[in-house]
């Protein structure tokens, strides 16, 4: 097993983070802006792609796992920079060395599928929703799909 | 508009650029239901050959690409089960709520669909659906959800096995007309043109009676008259031919309640200690225990429905201490749907008894029923006793015909023909499976 | 642009299971010219690797595509029970998710001592270990398989029975069984090859006028006058079995299943009630099965009427070959006898039992053996098509990768007409034409 620097650096070159101009038109589409309310420049893609280059305590930063991995960012870039990857390789890279609690297990496979902040921003907007509803969440997706033919075919 | 916005916190929200479109009820919505286009599946005739997959992905990637689908085929190796997991167009759907960059609308059509102007494939539409029907490309990442082909869906054209239906839901709701039409003859026959009618209306040797006043009549005078038993019999009989049919359609007191809600449609809720459906039975048992101890009938002097039909007197006076007792008891409607009926009715708790080997029964079947994504028969249900919790886990609810008042407003409703009535003996419909 | 780009990813995958490597090389346009694809093509293939005793796996051109029940792969070895090249179908939905899955043939070469599966996924072939899955029953391998390796939609595997070195082990397709009769298990686990999983996320491109195509096929079919929605049932119909065996299912059926794209269920999913006697006060349990094999499941149901469901689901258990447990079975024996007879033959302590082919049939014997025993000796039932009907009719189907099993109860499906979904050119069509009845007649032997 490589070490973590190493895995950090290749995370870096294999997402491109090196190319960042910081231009900040990832933090201009990012959707985290409209799900969060402390939505701050660490929370950003250009902010955690500058903390991984400058830092290497980014993996122990609570910032990436508000990121709902989507593409936004990556769809702008004009460098071609993956924020996507970047983060999901620093989220695997946390998982593996730290027993993170930043994570949500699914209740029937214990399966990693969700981050705690990302669960917290789906469960407020459903907040309204019954309790039964809400415990169906819990769920990783392919359980969900599993147990909805379990109950109904 | 500008202007304002920025007065206000210096923030633009998506709420100022891309408002929630407001569901509007129109005039004609009261008259024509809106109609919910969706696809029906029945895993029973579904032999998981997965051609629906195939078609499917033409419209995603223009390609023969199963695994780029917006339906996928479960197929379980342990139980030999096949299940399509699809987008059930939900009335109130999650996914909307969770979409963090609004992508997700609802037309007027009632199609649920993705707009990837504005998707950013960060998946937590999945997260939020209770099936998670929304499917991620392995290849590309994209997020795609069945968005019925604009009202073609290719799928149902293609299963050669016929498990797909498509479906516009009903059009017309005939008998929500024919049940107003029967309540409102009934009532003016027994409340305003036959005076004093429901209690007892002869009609040779026979007459049509409340059974509950028969009781007690039998309790308070301690003979039994074979005529009194015959007469109650009529709505006995007809209780366990069509369950509490008179409840729902007869009973002058349940129409004017019935008009009572169109008044107030919102419901605030009563404590759950003020709600005992036994609490009928308990007064069913006091009034003929009553009427045996004191020599009269002693529930029938407040009975509302005998209230209604001896308030508009025969001299066309209204009765004054009549109209009392029906004022307080719609009053209490605020709280519910008809809670007379549903706690305290003595006359009900008799019926109910005889409902309970009555030979009918509904059925709301998990095969064609939508789950969580419509239950609409739970919301129009007067006496509450859907289980809108089990519907929308998939299981489909046992519906206590003791409960029922058969007024079939669940079997209207439904715009997917999953509400049936039955006889007892047939088989209720599948999907009953408690995990 | 030539005739075959839409139906093919031109990639041959090649492993090596004494080094663990493997390597996914083009394919030559040449040989798909001549050969067109499927057993063809894996004959071709053997014959270049000859030295090494392959096994090749292939799909045809219609795999995958629109044209009615294209679902089938084969798989191309010698036989240990023969000693002869052998091709054994493979369906469900291995063929279309193998070519999804980036490559249209394997070639497994070398042998290794430990088990190893391989994962074949977006064009690359990983080599795993497969210790854990050793001596599993079948339906839990299959679990852990899943669980282990992500994304694992189609699945063969070598029951515990092929561990064993038992002689007449069976793959099978997931927890389904297959139709495998000759051995393939047999030569898997000789090699170490306990899995092979194929995740087919890729796809293939399409026209508008094969999608009609396949639309006015099925619909054919089903106008088609012995049409008859019966499942397994149709099946054990056509191959003229008596009227007690298949009342064993009409009994039991719970459900009808079909392979990718096929638009007649040939296959059943049953259910019943049995008390395991081996067990002491073990309860009534329900439990249920896959039937797919159709003349193992009649020779099954001929020796023991009574339990021949509950045999059958320890044969898929442990991966044994019906036919020849049927055969090697005592002719007389209760339940538990018989299941103990099933896993002694599992376990193979002593020398390994070898079961007779007693076929006995219209099919010339050595086509049917061919072709891996295990395809039903549907006969057409028409008086002007003779005895090598069958043959002609399998390999045909064999080369151009769709169902051997829908071509012949359909004989109404004619060879130009799945061929039209390659071109519809008539020169072309022609050309095609004179290759696959050339092909067909090199395959046969005739």
């Amino acid at each position: 097993m490589t070490n973590g620097k190493d895995r950090i650096a290749e995370a870096k070159r294999s997402s491109g983070a090196y190319g960042c101009v910081e231009c900040g038109k990832c933090v201009a589409v990012c959707p985290m802006a409209e799900m969060y309310t402390n939505f701050s420049i660490e929370m950003s893609p250009r902010g955690i792609i500058k903390k991984t280059l400058t830092g290497n305590d980014i993996i122990l930063d609570e910032n990436i796992w508000y990121c709902t991995e989507c593409n936004a960012g990556t769809d702008v870039c004009p460098q071609g920079v993956s924020c996507r990857d970047l983060i999901r390789y620093l989220k695997e890279i946390a998982i593996e060395k730290y027993a993170v609690k930043d994570i949500k297990y699914c209740t029937r496979c214990g399966k990693q599928f969700l981050s705690i902040p990302v669960k917290n921003f789906v469960f407020g907007r459903l907040k309204e929703e019954p309790p039964n509803v809400l415990n169906i969440l819990e769920l990783c997706p392919s359980c969900r799909r599993e147990m909805y033919m379990l109950r109904n075919a | 508009m500008q202007e304002q916005v920025t007065e206000k916190n210096n923030i633009i929200t998506l709420e100022d650029l891309r408002p929630r479109r407001e569901e509007k009820k129109t005039f004609s919505d009261y008259f024509m239901p809106r109609r919910h286009s969706g696809i029906l599946f029945d895993p029973k005739k579904c032999t998981g050959c997965g051609t629906c997959e195939m078609v499917c992905s033409l419209r995603n990637v223009s390609k023969i690409a199963p695994a780029s689908a917006s339906i996928e085929v479960l197929r379980d190796e342990e139980n030999g089960k096949n299940f399509a997991i699809l987008c059930q167009h939900c009335r109130k759907p999650l996914c909307i709520e969770a979409c963090p960059t609004r992508a997700i609308e609802k037309g007027e059509d009632g199609i649920v669909w993705i707009n990837k102007l504005f998707c950013v494939e960060c998946g937590l539409c999945i997260m939020a659906c209770p099936e998670a029907a929304p499917l991620r490309d392995p290849i590309t990442e994209e997020v795609n959800k069945c968005d019925l082909c604009e009202g073609d869906p290719l799928c149902v054209e293609y299963c050669p096995a016929g498990a797909l239906t498509f479906t516009k839901g009903k059009k017309i709701r005939w008998i929500k007309g024919l049940r107003w039409s029967v309540q409102t003859i009934s009532f003016l026959l027994l409340a305003v043109i036959l005076v004093g009618t429901f209690c007892s209306l002869k009609a040779g040797a026979l007459s049509l009676s409340c059974p509950a006043g028969i009781l007690q009549n039998i309790a308070s005078s301690g003979t039994i008259v074979l005529v009194w038993i015959l007469s109650a019999f009529l709505i006995l009989g007809l209780t366990i031919l069509a369950g509490r049919f008179f409840c729902g359609w007869i009973c002058p007191f349940g129409f004017f309640l019935d008009l009572v809600d169109k008044i107030t449609p919102k419901k605030i809720g009563w404590p759950s200690f003020l709600k005992s459906r036994m609490a009928k039975y308990g007064i069913l048992a006091g009034a003929v225990g009553g009427s045996c101890a004191f020599g009269f009938q002693a529930f029938c002097p407040v009975c509302p429905i005998g209230s209604i039909c001896r308030s508009y007197g025969a001299t066309g006076t209204l009765n004054g201490a009549n109209l009392g007792i029906m004022a307080v008891l719609a009053g209490l409607e605020v709280g519910e749907w008809r809670v007379w009926c549903r706690y305290f009715c003595p006359v009900g708790a008799l019926l109910a008894l005889f409902a309970k080997i009555g030979l009918i029964k509904i059925v709301i079947g998990a095969n064609q029923c939508k789950k969580f994504s419509c239950i609409q028969c739970a919301e129009v249900c007067p006496m509450g006793i859907i289980d809108a919790d089990k519907l929308r886990e998939g299981i489909s609810p046992v519906i206590r015909m003791t409960e029922c008042i058969t007024c079939m407003r669940c079997i209207d409703r439904c715009p997917y023909g999953a509400a049936k009535l039955r006889f007892r003996w047939q088989k209720a419909v599948p999907g009953n499976i408690e995990l | 642009m030539k005739l075959f780009d839409n139906f093919y990813n031109m990639k041959v995958g090649i492993v090596d299971l004494s080094e663990s490597s493997s390597a996914v090389v083009p394919l030559d346009d040449q040989i798909i010219a001549e050969k067109i694809g499927g057993v063809a093509v894996n004959e071709d293939l053997f014959k270049r690797y000859e030295d090494d005793d392959p096994l090749i796996l292939g799909v045809g051109p219609l795999t995958g595509s629109f044209a009615p029940a294209s679902c089938l792969s084969v798989a191309t070895f010698l036989s240990p029970q023969t000693g002869n090249l052998c091709h054994v179908p493979l369906m469900l939905r291995i063929g279309p998710e193998m070519k999804f899955s980036g490559i249209d043939f394997l070639v497994i070469k070398g042998s290794t001592s430990q088990l190893k599966i391989l994962h074949i996924e977006k064009g690359t072939i990983q080599v795993f270990s497969a210790e854990y899955l050793v001596k599993l029953a079948v339906p839990e391998a299959v679990q852990t398989l899943r669980k282990k390796i992500r994304h694992s939609r189609s699945i063969i595997l070598a029951g515990p029975a092929a561990d064993n070195g038992v002689f007449h082990a069976a793959v099978s397709m997931g927890v389904w069984g297959s139709l495998d009769k000759s051995g393939l298990a047999y030569w898997m686990a000789s090699k170490g090859l306990k899995a092979i999983v194929f995740n087919g996320t890729g796809g293939l491109p399409f026209s508008h006028d094969n999608l009609a195509m396949g639309r006015k096929m099925v619909k054919d079919i089903v106008s088609f006058n012995r049409f008859r929605k019966e499942g397994f049932i149709t099946i054990l119909d056509r191959i003229g079995v008596e009227s007690e065996v298949k009342k064993i299912i009409v009994k039991s059926k719970k459900k009808d299943l079909a392979c990718y794209n096929c638009p007649f269920p040939c296959m059943s999913y049953v259910e019943f009630n049995w008390r395991d006697p081996r067990l002491k006060e073990s309860p009534k349990i329900k439990e249920g099965t896959f039937l797919l094999d159709h003349t193992g499941f009649t020779a099954m149901a001929r020796k023991r009427q009574a339990d021949a469901l509950v045999l059958m689901k320890e044969c898929l258990n442990l991966g044994l070959d019906t036919s020849a447990v049927a055969e090697l079975l005592p002719q007389e024996g209760t339940l538990e006898t018989s299941l103990d007879f099933i896993s002694d033959m599992a376990k193979a302590d002593d020398e390994n039992q070898v079961a007779e082919n007693l076929y006995q049939g219209d099919i010339p014997l050595d086509k049917y053996v061919l072709f891996g025993s295990g395809i039903p000796p549907i006969s057409p039932g028409d008086a002007e098509v003779d005895s090598s009907f069958w043959g002609k009719r399998v390999a045909m189907s064999m080369i151009l990768g769709v169902c051997p099993i829908l071509m012949l109860l359909f004989p109404n499906i004619h060879i130009a007409n799945l061929l039209k979904f390659i071109t519809v050119k008539n020169d072309d069509l022609e050309s095609l034409q004179a290759i696959i009845s050339s092909r067909i007649q090199s395959i046969l032997m005739d």
